[in-house]
């Protein structure tokens, strides 16, 4: 792994994103001549795991996640 | 001058810019999420060496893929772009907010 330039690039950006999180909500109707024709609701989080596991989100999900494959290492070995 | 040029003899070329870039760009965000859990603590030795070894072969893959095609210089030249798009974005975030109606009446004396 190489320092790249730390400036505002990209993936500084991605990077603050993910650190801190965030929460995207919008209610979006089409409507045509007055007439509403499709609606979307949209409630969306993203943050890294780190962060996500921090507010309680995912939390038991990625410790299933991670003893299953604990798991399977183990069992491995154990054939060999 | 960097252009993305899709179409006639470079268009493998300039595809192949474009994919590895985008690759390119979400590993090195990845990464820095394995470096943040790794601080954190929560992860196993095993973990920690196994995530790091997966990056290890990810970036040497890359940098193999980038050698064999000769994109090393188009993807540098298209990540500074934008770059300096993201900078640019946020240096107009830093300035104070504009206010989108001003009202100034003149005052008749």
């Amino acid at each position: 792994m190489e320092p790249k330039r730390s400036e505002d690039g990209i993936v500084d950006l991605v990077d603050v994103i993910l650190r801190d999180g965030a929460v995207i909500q919008a209610d979006v109707i089409i409507t045509v001549a007055d007439v509403p024709l499709v609606g979307l609701k949209l409630r969306a989080a993203l943050a890294g795991m780190d962060t996500m596991t921090d507010y309680g989100l995912f939390e038991a999900w990625d410790t299933r996640q991670r003893d299953r494959h604990r798991e399977r290492q183990e069992s491995s070995n154990i054939e060999q | 001058m960097t252009q993305i040029d899709i179409d006639g003899e470079s268009a493998r070329d300039g595809l192949m810019t474009l994919v590895m870039t985008v690759v390119e760009l979400l590993v090195e965000v990845m990464e820095q999420e394995a470096i943040r859990r790794m601080e954190s603590g929560d992860l196993t030795d095993e973990e920690i060496e196994r995530v790091g070894a997966q990056f290890a072969a990810l970036e040497a893959e890359i940098e193999a893929i980038k050698e064999d095609e000769q994109i090393d210089e188009p993807v540098d030249q298209l990540r500074e772009r934008l770059d300096n798009l993201v900078s640019d974005a946020v240096m107009t975030m830093d300035e104070p907010p504009q206010q989108g109606y001003s009202y100034n009446p003149i005052e008749d004396d």
